[in-house]
């Protein structure tokens, strides 16, 4: 127990330590552009937060990876409660990351719990998959929802607006699939054709009136 | 005459902070056969390291001598090293021996998070830092034009020629750039001989971010101005110099970076500088169409 608590507390150190170098710039000095030339204030103590949840939850993570569950879980617990609580820190953010951290020590340490549960419960009783079985009627059941969802009062301006861009990703996907999945070819400008298709439409329907209801 | 010869001191100044960004996209792809997508943000990073960096000197008192702009240099470099180091050991190292396509993607991530960390940290404004280096001097006149060199471009020439001599003399020379030359050539072998891979993939990262803080630095001091968004097309472009002198090979990045300078700014001097990045990324067609290697680039040979 003692020499491997000592290793990840070194770990944990070492992480902050980097961390400390990797914000002490960006994150410590806040520039300000007030008109005639700039100027900076500190936020050493956002900084020191930030590199002190970071300490424990690289130590909360190691412990969980090395099997120490019920520590890494108590640190989980605290993090998150810390972040939670009404707690005045600095700023919003620094509730979320800290409530975040703990909440990621937590899922890693119950990940190989469940990870089994899953396992077990992705076969039925009869010992077949249930995820081919879902898979047979979720995608009919998607359909079914996208072709009902405009009738119903669900369906309005904002939702419509965000299901139509969960659908134009997902035709980009399908293209974006074909191209570098199928032929292997990872092509950066693919997204230029989406350019190409929305400029089209924008000038034939203001030009020609095409499209437009 | 005059005209053509400022433009060929602004061309070679630009093409000199491009080659530096370059070199860290080429030194990557040598030795992982990876492009580094958050390189340019690692540049972007640089920039914003030496300008808070240019803000605490002068709050200390050291003004903007030559001891500020050699203190910055060395900050920007160790500072955003950590930044190269730091990359590579979260996004890139755990996906090693992946599938070609994940440390890609993982690099297009890491690049949007670190605009975003940038952003969120600093602000979207764009930061003016005023003039570091003034002064200069005229080099000739001709037809009533004065054709002037600033001491900021003397500077911004003479560090990359010279940090160029001496990238070049460590890979040559040295233990460490024959370790980078072994990954490159074979990684498992190199490995079986007793080289540390993961160690000399590390400093290659470290080397790649200390040499585009530098770029940061000279883009700060030579346009005065940087926001979290110029990593962007600033990467892009370096990007496109290592391909045009052909990826992998370091005389190559330059060349690319200093083609690239020329062509932009001869562009925007007689032509259009509204089309400048086309005729760039035209060039960059044309080269890899009739070089598919780029430039300088070796033809790849299928090691069995």
């Amino acid at each position: 127990m003692g020499p491997r608590l000592q290793h990840h507390l070194k770990d944990a150190g070492l992480t902050a330590l980097v961390a400390a170098g990797l914000g002490i710039f960006i994150v410590g000095f806040r520039t300000y552009d007030i008109g005639k030339g700039l100027t900076f204030d500190y936020q050493f103590v956002d900084l020191g937060i930030a590199i002190v949840t970071i300490f424990f939850g690289r130590l909360g993570l190691s412990l969980a990876a090395d099997g120490l569950a019920w520590p890494a879980l108590a640190l989980g617990a605290v993090l998150g409660a810390i972040g939670a609580s009404p707690l005045k820190l600095p700023s919003t953010f620094l509730h979320w990351f800290v409530t975040l951290a703990g909440l990621l020590i937590v899922l890693r340490t119950i990940w190989p719990w469940a990870n089994h549960g899953l396992a077990v419960a992705r076969h039925s009783p009869r010992g077949v998959p249930i995820g081919q079985a879902v898979a047979k009627w979720f995608g009919a059941a998607l359909l079914l929802a996208a072709v009902v969802l405009p009738m119903t009062p669900l369906g309005d301006q904002k939702t419509m607006d965000l299901a139509v861009l969960i659908l134009t990703y997902v035709m980009l996907g399908w293209g974006l699939n074909i191209v570098v999945g199928l032929a292997g070819l990872l092509d950066l400008g693919y997204v230029a054709f989406y350019a190409v298709g929305a400029y089209s439409y924008a000038l034939l329907s203001t030009q020609y009136g095409l499209g437009s209801a | 005459m005059a005209y053509f010869s400022q433009q060929l001191i602004n061309a070679i100044t630009l093409g000199a902070i491009y080659g530096l960004i370059a070199i860290g996209y080429t030194m990557v792809y040598g030795i992982i056969g990876m492009i580094n997508f958050a390189h340019g943000e690692v540049f972007m990073i640089g920039a914003f390291i030496s300008l808070i960096g240019f803000m605490i000197c002068a709050m200390l008192g050291i003004g903007s001598g030559a001891v500020a702009i050699v203190l910055v240099l060395l900050l920007a470099m160790a500072f955003t090293a950590i930044y190269g180091w730091a990359i590579e050991r979260a996004a890139y190292r755990p996906l090693r021996g992946s599938f070609k396509l994940a440390p890609l993607i993982s690099a297009i991530g890491v690049s949007v998070m670190l605009q975003n960390y940038v952003q969120l940290a600093q602000g979207a404004r764009p930061k003016p830092a005023g003039q570091i280096v003034e002064g200069g001097f005229n080099l000739f006149s001709a037809d009533g034009f004065d054709v002037r060199v600033t001491w900021l471009q003397i500077i911004i020439v003479i560090v990359t020629v010279s940090l160029m001599v001496g990238f070049s003399w460590l890979i040559a020379a040295t233990p460490l750039g024959r370790q980078q030359r072994a990954c490159e050539q074979d990684m498992k072998m190199a490995s079986l001989l007793g080289v540390d891979v993961d160690r000399t993939i590390s400093l290659t990262f470290v080397m790649g971010a200390a040499l585009a803080a530098v770029a940061g630095m000279m883009f700060l001091m030579y346009y005065g101005i940087v926001d979290f968004f110029i990593g962007f097309l600033a990467g892009i472009k370096a990007f496109t110099a290592a391909v045009l002198g052909g990826i992998g090979s370091l005389a190559g990045a330059m060349l690319g970076g200093l083609l690239i300078g020329l062509i932009e700014v001869f562009w925007a001097g007689y032509f259009s500088s509204e089309y400048k990045d086309v005729a760039v990324f035209g060039i960059l067609v044309l080269v890899l169409i009739f070089r598919p290697t780029g430039l300088l680039g070796k033809p790849e040979i299928e090691k069995v």
